[in-house]
């Protein structure tokens, strides 16, 4: 069949409305038409976008608390991902230590039903008593390392909502910037030996090549010590300025918003430095940098 | 950008995401999951019930972490591919359940909640996960006419094919086909632009 008469069926097979013989019919032409296979693809991605108009469309939110269970689900349920629940040693070489956990996590998952519900059948059937504390012991160590793998994936995400969620929560400048294809952006790291270590802060300057506007972020900082504060200085044409002082949220999210005095700032350097307010210039504890390469 | 070296770069686009969720990153079908599940759970809620529409979000990101390499990027995009295995997922879920009436009832439900939304409800959770392209898609289709948008739902949302949509509403099967292309026309025609301003975005951030 020619393209012209398979493109006519081609927007109710992108909704899969057509008929099983129509169907098969326009397959077989996808597989040698290159450029009707695109406007296929193009129609299917339009459909796919119905079900966001739905969820758009109507006041319903999923539960929280979804997410978590599925998270745990997938824990119980991944073999490959998952320490071996056995008579032989956990072959995992990471040491097995508590974590400390915060107010409100979701450690201490042995009693979770969720995890009942994946649990090998027979775990718990005609074993001898000393088997059987061998394999609770397991158990226990197996949840807490679970608990604590959970509970970082959850940080690293509840980081990056929160800066999300800050970022949205400005005005549409932020968006102006972050958002363009006349952003530039640096990426502040921590020096060694911190970068290194797992969740490491780190810090991104937005700027505009049309726009004064700039926008700094830090995440996952801690609260400063009484009498500190994060100040960001910057280099621009070799003078330093003070951009101005980040205070972090409990998420340790900090958003920094000021205008230069020109369009399209250009910076040779971005730090953050951790010092008492007040000062002419860095001083203390450099926390986050960035050097524009030579 | 060339120094992107960070383990979360600002927004990847779904089909990095998916390439790392068939490493096992966790983390990246996080971010797949913040991404899809409004529209999946409002999919489930719609076609199946509250009741069961948490087993159904269970059941298919359950499938993506585990079937995930069964995406294959040169074939199309991600989102085309999920929310099809998503949409077969479920109305295979509702034909076991009933016969056609089910699915009419359905399409019905969404037809005139798509009909009667005027403002999109808009708030920062939803601005992260939806923010891409469907508040233009939602206008797109309130734009169109009233049975141009009734076909399109009945197909998608109702899984009927266009004979069965000409059956149940008497309509002859020519016009079928044509409030289905004009429909699926348009809204390719209205979301064209914004289309292409993601794919430029896709571009930059993967330099």
């Amino acid at each position: 069949m020619d393209c012209q008469k398979i493109r006519e069926l081609l927007e109710a097979y992108a909704l899969d409305a057509l008929e099983a013989d129509e169907w098969a019919v326009v397959e077989q032409h996808l597989v040698s038409c290159p450029d009707c296979q695109r406007l296929a693809n193009e129609l299917k991605d339009v459909a796919s976008l119905l079900p966001q108009a739905l969820a758009e469309a109507s006041a319903l939110r999923p539960p929280a608390a979804m997410k978590q269970r599925l998270l745990q689900a997938l824990d119980a349920e991944t073999p490959a991902d998952r320490p071996v629940v056995d008579n032989k040693p956990v072959r995992d070489p990471q040491p097995v230590v508590s974590p400390p956990s915060p107010p409100g996590s979701i450690n201490g998952k042995s009693n979770n039903p969720l995890l009942g519900r994946f649990a090998r059948p027979g775990l718990w059937g005609q074993r001898s008593r000393p088997v059987s504390v061998l394999a609770l012991s397991i158990l226990l160590i197996v949840s807490i390392f679970l608990g604590a793998r959970l509970t970082i994936v959850l940080a690293k995400e509840r980081a990056l909502q929160a800066e999300l969620a800050s970022l949205f929560g400005q005005q549409e400048l932020v968006l102006e910037v972050v958002d363009s294809d006349q952003t530039v952006k640096r990426i502040l790291l921590a020096p060694e030996p911190r970068r290194s270590q797992p969740l490491p802060p780190y810090g991104k300057l937005y700027t505009r090549s049309d726009l004064p506007h700039v926008v700094a972020m830090v995440a996952r900082l801690p609260h400063p010590p009484e009498g500190q504060a994060y100040h960001l200085w910057l280099t621009r044409q070799g003078r330093l300025e003070l951009a101005g002082q980040m205070e972090v949220n409990e998420q340790g999210f900090s958003l920094l918003t000021f205008d230069a005095d020109s369009d399209g700032p250009v910076y040779e350097s971005a730090q953050l430095w951790l010092q008492p307010p007040g000062g002419a210039e860095p001083a203390g504890e450099l926390i986050l940098s960035w050097e524009a390469a030579e | 950008m060339k120094n992107d070296i960070l383990p979360q770069p600002d927004e990847p686009n779904d089909e990095l995401l998916v390439a790392r969720v068939v490493q096992r990153d966790v983390a990246a079908f996080t971010l797949l999951y913040d991404r899809y599940v409004h529209s999946v759970y409002a999919m489930a809620v719609y076609m199946l019930g509250a009741a069961d529409a948490e087993e159904v979000v269970q059941e298919v990101f359950l499938r993506l972490w585990h079937k995930a390499d069964q995406f294959e990027a040169g074939r199309g995009r991600f989102k085309s591919w999920f929310m099809s295995v998503v949409r077969h997922y479920i109305l295979d879920k509702l034909r076991q359940r009933n016969q056609q009436q089910e699915q009419l009832i359905v399409a019905d439900d969404i037809h005139q909640l798509l009909a009667s939304v005027k403002d999109p409800l808009v708030d920062i959770e939803r601005e992260v996960g939806l923010r891409e392209d469907s508040t233009m898609v939602l206008q797109a289709l309130q734009a169109l006419p009233a049975e141009q948008r009734r076909a399109l739902v009945m197909a998608y949302f109702g899984g009927l094919s266009q004979s069965s949509i000409a059956q149940r509403l008497g309509w002859p099967l020519g016009t079928v086909k044509k409030r289905i292309r004009l429909g699926m026309q348009k809204l390719r025609a209205a979301l064209a632009p914004q289309e292409v301003s993601t794919e430029v975005k896709n571009r930059s951030t993967s330099e």
